[in-house]
């Protein structure tokens, strides 16, 4: 196929020579020939072309407008001016402006090696201009598949993370339903057994209330995890008796222990002081989770309980309170110490297939203990019993402060304060509506004690006015 | 087995006109809180409402003392109950028990101003307890 060549040129002649030339260099051509930039418009419009080999003076125009009038089209073609008389200056003004190749008029022998050099090169960048396209499209192709992608893992996460929250939900609401009918039934318990019934009938009422209570136990944990998961388990600060506290999570769980003929040992620390700021439930919550799971996983032997003050390596000057749980039971393989914390979890031998339970006290334990300032970690050898110990602030109760059971406070009622969990006493994401509750009730002295640096900070940045 | 539990010493009357409001949805556990409260209070005397709309019905006919409700109810809830009883007379001890324990509500009873929140299933002796808190600040009925 010959080469179609555009030849802007007002004189024939010139063209037919510029034609000869390059057949006589061995290129099969086909040419038109314009000399008005009208013409050249409309031929521009017409092509297509494979080269444009242009005059430089030109009536009404020159060959740099013609390269011009070209490259607005946005076409790449060889362009290559032909002259006679023009500077060097011309001439490299026409280069800059893109043209290819600049022959004088005369020197046609140059002609047709330049024109297929050029057809070459604008072959060539044809080729490149392909190629990039190409490669544009496969990484436009490339992301917008990654975006659907990432759509459509988003939609699945949403979906997962909204059956969760339902599922966590209906756990939350099926255990806020239970809670009623159990008021009744270890209510009328409770009230039967305030008149001393006889013998037989008390031990069977006082098992009644037993089967009652573990249940309230496993609602409460349940109810506590669908919580921890949704992240609003509450906690309520206020100052009271630690040693009451203490005991009276022991005692239960002692009796307990003595009906399985093991030993319950109560070790409180002399100095412990009187009064402490803290979650009294959810202190007595840990306390019977952690001895309740020594009783329950010790078949001979002891469960050792002590509680006694230590000096916080984090805070210089302040101190912790230090909990731990001895048992001489089935002991916990080094491989599981770390995931028993973790939910629904349960060290699966053959000595715990029989034992009731959820798998959650640990977990929820866990979250109590972190969120009330401190840490719970456990230490055993397999078959030969575990020790958990875990660490909360302590942190004595001011004796000016009023809080849960007395009633003193400015407006004499008493509203213990409550924290939503995620709250991190040691940080400083108190929730602001907590802090404004608790100044409104001048309970800002609970909090403050608690951690004085920190939470009165935030304190006088939540709400500054209402601290009456 | 299970701790000992005190046995509930009946107080004998101070006062004829102590009387207690309870507004509970549940059937067996307003009858119980009945129950209890007029064997530790033998001299008392209960109302008992099956909602929040019935409970402000019967304070305004009864102006008791002391009231004692649940949160959540039909009709009309223990919250919006206390409100309207806290608007019509200022020194009307509350009492809330309910099975939620959301800390949401420690804002509004705080706004409201409550003698007692008891998480369900709640201890009699604890209830037992705040009530008789509440009778010592009551003054004398003229």
């Amino acid at each position: 196929m010959s080469l179609r060549l555009l030849i802007i040129e007002d004189s024939l002649d010139d063209a037919l020579l510029l034609a000869r030339e390059l057949r006589n260099g061995g290129i099969d051509l086909a040419f038109e020939r314009v000399e008005t930039p009208d013409e050249l418009a409309a031929a521009l419009d017409a092509g297509p072309w494979d080269a444009v080999i242009s005059d430089f003076h030109l009536p009404g125009f020159d060959g740099l407008d013609a390269l011009r009038m070209m490259q607005a089209k946005g076409l790449d073609l060889p362009f290559i001016l032909v002259s006679g008389v023009i500077g060097e200056e011309m001439a490299v003004e026409a280069m800059k402006a893109g043209a290819h190749d600049f022959i004088l008029k005369g020197k046609y022998s140059r002609l047709a090696p330049a024109l297929e050099r050029e057809l070459r090169e604008a072959a060539a960048r044809r080729e490149h201009r392909k190629a990039e396209a190409e490669l544009e499209r496969y990484r436009k192709h490339l992301e917008e598949l990654v975006r659907e992608r990432t759509a459509v893992l988003e939609r699945a996460k949403d979906a997962a993370e909204a059956a969760n929250r339902a599922k966590s939900e209906f756990l939350a609401n099926m255990s806020h339903e239970m809670r009623t009918p159990l008021t009744g039934v270890m209510g009328i318990i409770d009230f039967l057994l305030m008149d001393y019934p006889p013998g037989e009938q008390r031990s069977f009422l006082e098992m009644a209330y037993a089967s009652a209570d573990s249940l309230r136990r496993l609602i409460d944990d349940v109810l506590d995890f669908s919580r921890l998961a949704a992240g609003k388990m509450s906690f309520r600060l206020g100052s009271f008796a630690l040693r009451d506290c203490i005991c009276s999570a022991a005692e239960v769980l002692a009796l307990e222990a003595g009906r399985k003929g093991l030993r319950f040992a109560l070790e409180v620390s002399e100095d412990l002081p009187e009064r402490v700021v803290s979650d009294e439930g959810r202190l007595r919550q840990v306390l019977v989770n952690l001895i309740g799971n020594a009783v329950k996983f010790t078949e001979e032997g002891e469960i050792h309980v002590a509680v006694r003050r230590v000096p916080d390596p984090a805070r210089p000057g302040q101190e912790l309170l230090l909990c731990s749980v001895r048992d001489t039971g089935i002991g916990i393989p080094a491989d599981h110490q770390e995931k028993i914390f973790e939910k629904f979890t349960q060290v699966k031998t053959a000595a715990t297939m029989n034992s009731p339970g959820c798998g959650l006290g640990l977990a929820i334990s866990r979250q109590i203990v972190e969120t009330l300032g401190g840490k719970i970690w456990v230490e055993s050898r397999n078959g030969e019993g575990s020790t958990f110990t875990f660490t909360l602030f302590l942190d004595e109760a001011n004796p000016a402060c009023h809080c849960k059971g007395d009633k003193e406070t400015a407006d004499g009622r008493c509203n213990p304060p409550m924290l939503a969990s995620g709250t991190r006493l040691r940080g400083l994401e108190v929730l602001e509506s907590m802090v404004a509750a608790m100044a409104r009730t001048a309970r800002a002295d609970v909090l403050v004690s608690f951690d004085r640096r920190l939470i009165a900070a935030e304190t006088s940045a939540a709400n500054p006015a209402s601290v009456h | 087995m299970q701790v000992m539990k005190p046995a509930v010493e009946a107080i004998p009357p101070s006062s004829d006109a102590i009387s207690l409001l309870v507004a509970e949805d549940d059937m067996t556990v307003r009858i119980l809180l009945k129950a209890i409260i007029n064997k530790k209070f033998p001299g008392a005397t209960v109302h008992l409402a099956e909602n929040g709309r019935a409970g402000v019905d019967l304070f305004k006919l009864h102006q008791p003392e002391i009231v004692i409700t649940d949160i959540s109810m039909p009709v009309m809830d223990g919250i919006q109950m206390a409100r309207e009883i806290r608007a019509l007379r200022a020194a009307a001890k509350i009492i809330v028990i309910s099975a939620c324990d959301e800390a949401h509500y420690c804002e509004i009873f705080g706004q409201i101003g409550i003698e007692d929140f008891i998480v369900k299933p709640i201890m009699l002796v604890r209830l037992l307890a705040v009530i008789e808190k509440c009778l010592d600040e009551v003054p004398p009925a003229s």
